[in-house]
Order: C-alpha cells, then structure tokens, then sequence
C-alpha cells in the first residue's frame, strides 16, 4: 500500500483537502516535510489542520508548527531554540527507532534517514524537498566560533582572514621552509652535509575530505595549496627536521602481500644438498624443476648445459628473469626435466647459423621459468615472493594454441573475400 | 586626525559585544554558545567605563589584573594628553630621507602605468621609471606613523593588508610581534560591509578593525584591493603604501612609495611596528602612573 496522499502526491501536504489521510500518517518529532524554510521561536502545537479550516480552500504554505514561511526570512536563531531543536529531535530518532523496531542505541543517521525513506516514500526530483530528519545543526547556521576578549579583540591575529587555523598552520609551514633554506645555505658554505634524508615512500598525502575534518570549510584551492606548500618543504634536503609536521598530513598504507605461499617445503638429496621442487607450464610443455638453495649459478636442462640446450637468447633470458628480478643469481642451482612443446617441429636447422640459430623452445623456456620462480619461494621469503608475484612470475601464462576453424584456412586468417 | 577620531570613538556602544566559546570543534555539533556566557547587547547596562562591559566574567578576570578600575573622567583626560602634543611619541626619529633612499623607497613604476593623481608625489621620472619625492613621502610617512601610535595608544584594532607574496609572511609575523591583525589571504567580500552574513553573526555584533594598513594597494590582478572601498564605506581609517600606479584617493594616510621591494617592505614593517609598540607602552606606563597617584 503506498504511503503518498491522493491529493497533493505528497507524504504529508500542507493544503490538501485529503485530511482523512494525513491525519493518521505519524508525524515524528523535529520532522520537517515541507520544502525547509526558517523559522523564529514557535510552539510546537499542531494547528495544521485547523489552519485549513480556518483559512477556507487558499493554500498557504506553512510548516508543522503553523508559522507562515513566506514571511521571514533572516532570522536569528536564540540558543534556547537550537537547545529545544537538538532536543526534538532526539526524541524523534528514539521514537523513530522504536516505530521500525531497532534499538535506539544502535541506531545509526544512515538508519534514519533509510527509514523516512521507507515510511514516507516521495516523487519528488528535488532532495532538499523530500521528508527528512535532519539535526538541528545542519540544518541552522553555524556560527563561528569567536574567542575575542573584553574589548571585543579576537584572540586570533588572523581572524579576519575567516580560516584562522589553517592560515596560521600555512604561515608555520612556510616558517619552517625558509628556516630549512637558511640552514641549506649555512651548511653548504661549511661544507656540510644533511644526516639523513626525508622517505615519503609508503605514504600519501590526505585527500581534501580529510583535511576537511581537521580544518572546518577548507575549500579545494585552499587545500591545494597547504599540499603545495608541504610538498616544497618536504624537498628541501633538510626538511627530515620538520617529519612530524609533513607526516601530519600524510596518509601511511599497508604493504598487503597477497602471494600464496604455496610452496614452503624443502627436501634434502641423497647428497645432503637442500633442495625445493616446483612443476611449471607453458602451452604444451611441462617442467619438473628442482633449485638447490646453496649454488653457484648453474642450470642443467634435461641433462643438458644451459646454454647447449637454448641456442636462442632470448629463451635464456626468460629462463633467468626470477634471479634477475632479486638478484640472486649465483646463488642457486637449477635442475630441470622438460618435455613436451612443439619444439620437436623446430628441431631442422634449415637455415640456422650459429651465430643465429632458429630452433627456439620458448614455451618450454616459459615452462621453467614458472618452476623456478615457484620453486624459489621457501628460500626467499615473502617480499621477495611479492615482488615475483608482482612482475606475474608466479601466474601461469593460460594462453592455448587456438583451434583451427572450418571455412577458414588457420583459427584466424580467413580465405581470400571475393566481393562478386 | 580629529575627524577620524570621532569616527572611532562613535562606535563605542557598538561594538563592544562578543562571544566566547570553551568547546573544541567536534563531530558532536556542540559549535554553539552556552547560555552561561550570553553577552547579548539587551543585557547590557551602560557601562560606568568606556573601555569595560561588566559581567561575571571581566570582573573576575580584572579582579585578578588589578585592584581598581580607571573611571571615565581619569580615562578621557589620559585620552587627551597626546592630543596636545604635535609629536607626542617621538616618531619623526624613527625614520630619515636617507633611511628611505637606502630601502629603495624612491622607485615608482614605469611612466606607462602612471596614476594620474599621483603626479603630485612623483619627483620626475628617470629613464621611464618614476621617482618619488622623498621630501613629500618623508612628510606622509610622519603622520602616518604618528596616526598609527595614537590609534595603538588609544588601543585600537589595526589590521594589516597586502596581496603582495613577497612579504606577506614577514607582514604576518609583524603583525603577531605586535599585537595585531594581518590579512593577507583571499579576501571575502563583504567582510566589512556584510559581516552578518560573511562571518555568520547573526545573534553577536563582530568589532571591525579600526584601522586598515596597506603595504600594498592592487590585488595582483591589476584591480585595487576590496578592502579599501569596505574600509571606506564602512569609516574605517585607512593608511597605505601608494606606489605610482594606483589611485591613492580612497587613503586617509596615504605613504608614497615603492610597495614592491623587500627591503622596502622590511623598513615599512619595521616603522609600523616601532610606532605602534611605542604607543602601546605609552599607555600602559600612563595608566600604571594613574593608578600609583590614586592608590
């Protein structure tokens, strides 16, 4: 059943005729329906339908309280009004809680503000006209706070500038930029240098909403320019003196690590040497690849030297890329079983030359190079595994060979279009 | 000089009304006055002073500071005391004709963007760029100064104003040092023309500042600075810095001058600051002597 009045299309009209429906809608205290308009010191005493009656079939727009919108429009608001409005409503958000059966402990302004929704549902395209209860402080004018003393002197020298604070907080950043200038040049004529210097690495700045809450009304080109400001102390070499107050406005995040250890067991050969086993695949090609953690560098491939078995560069270049990435690579020793792969149709060397052979086996290079990086995690530790997984070593490459279509001559090229 | 002082002194009853509130800005919208401190002007009785509104408050915190308050009659005749002098606080030692020439105070800018009512003041003009009287600016630079300890003497509200960012900072941090006001950020019209609605007063009465300085008069986009017709609709005295391109009619004190090099800004600041702390400790010493002879 729809709550919306048949009449003035609305949850709850000021001069509509439909009293049999508005009388018995629940009116929650501190709730304003109508499009919101201030108002002086009223009684809160509901003249509303009386007021119709009154006032014969003119419609006049009037709050729940009975006062003539249309009438004022700057008004002050005494304290003792906003006490009783905060007080209101308050009430209302108990009476409102219990009406949907929560607890009024828990219950939260989203929670408000979904449930005039539910119980008074409107058309209307304009937001600030639909029911609403809001708190007395946004909906009144805030007023500044002044703190000025006997002579009415504000306590602030920069008070007429309307944002003291953070005008004051500006004018101590610069402070601190010509101070670290100073200092650069005293130094660099002794022929001193800074002790440390200033990591930014791992922080961000706060966005404006952020600053927002620590500043009140900062508007975007006031923030930018406080975020300028910091950014050229904190290139000053030595702006590592003024930390806490760049890191004031910095925003540190987490390093999430999100590689699956997978592989955290090693086994130990017939040799006594420690060893960590990993399967990889590319294609068609399946590598079983061993790494010995105590090595000098050393990659044997189906019993093969590294370098007999991959004439072509760039497949040992891919083969390497995990050590390269971490830098370690004479510190492992690397046995692989490979199998599998078209290279087998590579294997004429029609053509080749020493210097440049054209047999290439990448996908069984790609096959290993995923082993490797696999087989590398228990002796690395889990930053570097990061970094692996980061550079996409550790994912395996999904791409197939694709099927050959009927029509056409391969899966893509298409026989010769002929217009006519 | 008179004539600003009537000025001032006219808004006695009307500014001396503020509020002040203890609670710190939190999420728990409690930015309101509490009752306990309403200071409301329906609630306050004429006061047998100028200088204090009695409330549970000021009492307690002038109880602390001092014995005895000054009466009216003791505080108009300490008023008039400097009146009667020409140069009651010794401010034509602060600064020479050689002072000014050092600072670079002569240069004005060049022929091309010349102010018509500037012409007075400008000694000539020398390769395109004009040059300041000093003999007249030294002239300008004594009033004004002598202005200044006066109004500093008779504890009034001077804010200092520039657009300039060359030494807006050094402006600010004078300002600080000697107790006043500065503003040199963006400027919100009708800061003193709309208060009500600019600074959202609507139950308290803001007390504007008494005296504009301006170390410069253009706002950086080749237009004069708000504040100056603000200040003037509003009777607020203004002092200014007026260098060869701007219109220096809206001035009460004008100071013709270089408002754009830094050693010249550093000697304005200087000057401003001396006067103003000599006219502060002037009264402070005179009302102490006050409340010696009756005590």
């Amino acid at each position: 059943m729809s709550r919306t009045c048949f009449w003035c299309l609305r949850s709850r009209g000021p001069a509509c005729y439909s009293l049999a429906f508005h009388k018995t809608t629940p009116y929650i205290a501190g709730m304003v329906v109508q499009p919101r308009f201030q108002t002086g010191e009223q009684q809160t005493t509901n003249l509303h339908t009386s007021s119709i009656l009154l006032r014969g079939l003119m419609p006049i727009r009037t709050d729940n309280d009975g006062t003539n919108l249309m009438k004022k429009k700057h008004v002050r608001y005494s304290e003792d009004y906003i006490q009783e409005k905060i007080e209101e409503y308050k009430l209302g958000v108990r009476r409102l809680a219990v009406m949907m059966g929560r607890d009024p402990k828990t219950f939260t302004e989203d929670d408000v503000k979904s449930s005039i929704r539910y119980l008074f549902p409107s058309s209307l395209t304009s937001v600030s006209a639909r029911p609403s209860l809001d708190h007395p402080a946004d909906l009144f004018p805030r007023e500044i706070r002044v703190e000025a003393d006997s002579h009415g002197r504000p306590k602030n020298y920069l008070f007429y500038t309307m944002s003291d604070l953070f005008y004051e907080e500006l004018h101590f950043i610069y402070s601190c930029l010509l101070e670290a200038q100073q200092l650069d040049d005293r130094n660099y004529e002794k022929k001193i240098a800074p002790e440390t210097t200033l990591d930014l690495k791992g922080s961000s700045w706060m966005s404006h909403d952020e600053v927002k809450k620590m500043f009140h009304n900062i508007k975007l080109p006031m923030y930018n320019l406080l975020i300028s400001q910091l950014s050229r102390l904190a290139e000053e070499p030595y702006a590592y003196k003024y930390k806490n107050l760049i890191m004031k406005y910095r925003v540190v995040f987490q390093v999430q690590i999100a590689a699956k250890l997978d592989q955290l067991e090693t086994k130990v050969d017939e040799n006594g040497r420690e060893y960590s086993e990993a399967q990889g695949k590319r294609k068609t090609a399946v590598a079983d690849v061993r790494v010995y953690s105590k090595g000098k560098g050393r990659i044997t491939i189906n019993g093969e030297e590294f370098d007999e078995f991959f004439p072509l560069i760039t497949d040992r270049q891919v083969v390497i890329t995990p050590f390269n990435l971490l830098r370690m690579n004479l510190f492992f020793d690397v046995e692989a079983n490979v199998r599998g792969g078209l290279s087998g149709i590579w294997m004429s060397e029609k053509g080749s030359s020493p210097q440049f052979p054209t047999n290439p086996k990448t996908s069984q290079a790609g096959a290993i190079r995923l082993g490797i990086a696999r087989a590398l995690q228990p002796f690395v530790g889990a930053t570097n595994a990061e970094i692996l997984r980061r550079a996409g070593l550790l994912t395996q490459d999904p791409r197939k060979k694709e099927r050959k279509k009927p029509g056409q001559w391969k899966a893509r090229k298409k026989f010769t279009w002929k217009k006519r | 000089m008179t004539h600003c002082m009537k000025i001032w002194n006219g808004g006695k009853t009307a500014w001396n009304v503020y509020r002040s509130i203890q609670a710190p800005l939190t999420k728990t919208h409690n930015n309101f006055c509490t009752p306990t401190t309403n200071l409301h002007i329906s609630c306050l009785k004429p006061a047998q002073s100028h200088r204090k509104y009695s409330t549970a408050e000021n009492v307690a915190q002038d109880a602390k500071t001092q014995n005895r308050e000054i009466s009216a009659l003791e505080l108009e005749h300490l008023l008039e005391q400097p009146l009667k002098h020409e140069d009651f606080f010794g401010v034509k030692d602060l600064v020479t004709v050689e002072d000014l020439f050092k600072a670079r105070v002569h240069y004005g800018h060049k022929l091309g963007s010349r102010n018509e009512n500037m012409k007075e003041y400008l000694f000539g003009c020398r390769l395109d760029v004009d040059i300041f009287d000093l003999d007249k600016t030294i002239v300008h630079m004594h009033t004004a100064l002598n202005f200044l300890a006066h109004m500093a003497f008779r504890e009034a509200i001077i804010l200092f104003i520039t657009k300039n960012p060359i030494y807006a900072h050094k402006v600010e941090t004078m300002a600080k040092e000697c107790g006043q006001y500065a503003q040199t950020r963006f400027w919100h019209n009708g800061c003193f023309t709309n208060t009500e609605s600019v600074f959202n007063t609507f139950t308290w009465k803001l007390r504007l500042p008494d005296v504009c300085v301006f170390l410069s008069l253009d706002d950086r986009v080749n237009s004069q600075h708000e504040a100056i017709n603000e200040a003037a609709k509003m009777g607020i005295s203004t002092v200014g810095v007026v260098d060869s391109n701007v219109n220096p009619t809206l001035i009460t004190y004008p100071i013709p001058g270089n408002d754009d090099s830094i050693p010249s800004a550093e000697l304005y600041c200087r000057l401003f600051k001396t006067a103003i702390l000599r006219g502060k400790e002037k009264r402070a010493e005179m009302e102490a002597e006050l409340l010696k002879e009756n005590v």
